[in-house]
């Protein structure tokens, strides 16, 4: 008998924890909210030299105007997002790799924004401090922080940020210019590209311009890769951080 | 009755809070919180990637051209040569009890095992592998997809690649060295001279405990013993780029120590000997140089019963444990 009483008096609570959670917050009894509609995008990063498309082994001229051609051209962009007028931003992509090898695949970050008008293109440069420290054996191989990408620092378990790899002739000598940057503090977020466009079903293109003559030649900075042309970031750090400060202005 | 009744209304609970919000997304991270948990078949896997020259660019190097079990799993030069005959950067250590370590490299440049296990195939100066071309390799070779399935229950991936290689290189361990016979009650394990090396080696003297610590003689740390071409390697600093860590490298264990000359992290110093002749004489000359490594004396015979003592530490047997 006393047993019968205990059990009613079990089937009692479990009921009464039962009522409770429906009233105090399972996410079933909040309103669905009016789904928003998503649609394609793609960003296509056109990689220039000098305002022509880059294409490896093509000769062009350095900011010394010596004969120059790039071998490797590869880059992440992290928070690849839309931006609208008002501020807002769309995330586009978590993370992207520009691979100039790979031709247009290479070029292309695709993403789904809600349908709308958008004043701008913005990302970071480089691999966001979050994913710079996955395992890139854990990704598929397809994925821009794949292992198979060969972006990845064993030595100090990053992420490379970026290659710049070619030759220069100056006074007939021949000589190679190797740039690879990475770690944390030469990320450089909030590169804005102004870009008008509208989102609309069925989806959109929008193209960004990245050119490596205006990331050799600033203002401030012009490089001159013959005389100074190799860093793997920690052996040349003055170099490095330059060549990351140019980068972020050589988009438009 | 009773009990299948509760058991409904347990299971409509718990089902109450399961929206949609709550579902868990696939994560390629996932597999890494769960740890790399080690299995017979991991082991086995592993064990053969290891030894596997096809792995390598030009398919003449695998993990093991380095890291010898004859070596006590390091090797015999200074520095090894990789798949295309060019030397590494620095000397091969032993790798075994590698699961005691919290920091890989000899600059603790690498966090975990797992990742250490990426680094020699994607330096052209080691293994140099081509990551597609080792999956397609793994994919075509039945005896592979037989161990991945038995180990992962998938084809062969990059991911398990990884975490077999290390789980493998984690079963290493030590077994049955003198000192250990000794250090668990039989007291003719060491002989006369490895006892009083013994005693050398934990006197405040020479100091040697206060780094070489522990069951594996390592407390791990990062010192600077002066080693001053230390200038080519910054060692530490590498990673953390403070001025004060330039020359300092991880405390190695002294386990099998005998086996795996030469020795430092670039194999400068030939023989056990010259090592310590080196310590008696204060090190070099680095700016960094611990305050730790102060000049000491020994005479022949005691530097000879600590050499004894440093080989009562090498392993009658290594075996591979689950």
């Amino acid at each position: 008998m006393q047993s019968t009483i205990n059990n009613f008096r079990l089937i009692g609570a479990v009921i009464l924890v039962v009522m409770l959670q429906s009233f105090s917050g399972c996410n079933e009894t909040t309103p669905p909210e009016e789904p928003v509609v998503k649609e394609p995008i793609s960003v296509t990063v056109n990689n220039l030299y000098g305002g022509s498309e880059l294409s490896y082994n093509q000769i062009y001229k350095s900011p010394q105007d010596n004969d120059l051609w790039i071998t490797q051209s590869k880059y992440y962009l992290s928070n690849v997002v839309a931006v609208k007028a008002n501020g807002v931003k769309e995330l586009i992509a978590d993370i992207a790799i520009i691979n100039h090898t790979l031709g247009t695949e290479g070029l292309t970050i695709s993403g789904n924004i809600p349908k709308g008008d958008y004043v701008g293109i913005a990302f970071d440069l480089g691999v966001r401090e979050d994913l710079n420290s996955k395992d890139p054996s854990t990704y598929d191989i397809n994925h821009p922080l794949s292992v198979t990408q060969n972006m990845y620092w064993g030595w100090s378990t990053q992420y490379i940020f970026s290659k710049l790899e070619g030759f220069e002739v100056a006074n007939s000598d021949t000589s190679s210019f190797v740039i690879h940057t990475g770690l944390q503090d030469l990320y450089r977020p909030n590169i804005n590209v102004a870009r008008t466009f509208r989102v609309e079903t069925g989806g959109t293109d929008v193209s960004v311009n990245f050119d490596i003559f205006s990331l050799l030649k600033q203002s401030d900075y012009t490089f001159n890769l013959t005389v100074n042309g190799e860093s793997h970031t920690t052996d040349n750090l003055p170099l490095a951080i330059q060549y990351m400060d140019n980068f972020t202005n050589a988009f438009n | 009755m009773v009990k299948g009744f509760l058991g409904l209304l347990l299971t409509l609970f718990l089902f109450a809070c399961s929206g949609e919000n709550k579902k868990q997304y696939a994560n390629p991270e996932n597999s890494n919180l769960l740890g790399n948990v080690i299995s017979s078949e991991k082991i086995a896997l592993g064990e053969k990637l290891f030894f596997d020259k096809k792995l390598s660019e030009n398919k003449n190097v695998s993990c093991s051209s380095c890291h010898n079990p004859e070596y006590a799993f390091a090797d015999t030069v200074a520095v090894s040569i990789g798949t295309n005959g060019v030397l590494g950067f620095r000397n091969s250590p032993s790798i075994i009890g590698v699961n005691n370590k919290s920091l890989f490299h000899t600059d603790g440049g690498v966090r975990t095992l797992e990742l250490q296990t990426i680094v020699p195939i994607i330096d052209s100066n080691e293994i140099g592998g081509d990551f597609i071309e080792i999956l397609h390799y793994l994919q075509s070779e039945q005896e592979y997809i037989t161990l991945f399935q038995k180990a992962f229950d998938t084809l062969p991936t990059l991911f398990g690649l990884t975490r077999a290689i290390s789980a493998y290189e984690r079963s290493l361990v030590h077994e049955n060295a003198s000192y250990d016979d000794f250090i668990n009650g039989d007291s003719n394990a060491l002989t006369q001279s490895q006892k009083k090396g013994l005693a050398l080696f934990n006197s405040v003297r020479l100091n040697c405990t206060t780094c070489h610590s522990g069951a594996h003689q390592s407390d791990y740390s990062f010192q600077n013993i002066g080693l001053e071409h230390q200038a080519l390697d910054s060692g530490r600093a590498r990673i953390t780029r403070l001025p004060e860590d330039a020359g300092k490298f991880a405390v190695p264990s002294l386990r099998n120590v005998a086996l795996t000359p030469p020795y430092m992290h670039d194999g400068s110093i030939n023989t056990l000997e010259e090592v310590i002749i080196y310590l008696e004489n204060g090190g070099g000359n680095h700016p960094n140089k611990s305050e730790l490594i102060k000049p000491f004396h020994l005479t022949n015979t005691e530097r000879e019963n600590l050499i004894h003592f440093l080989e009562s530490l090498t392993s009658k047997s290594i075996v591979s444990k689950n």
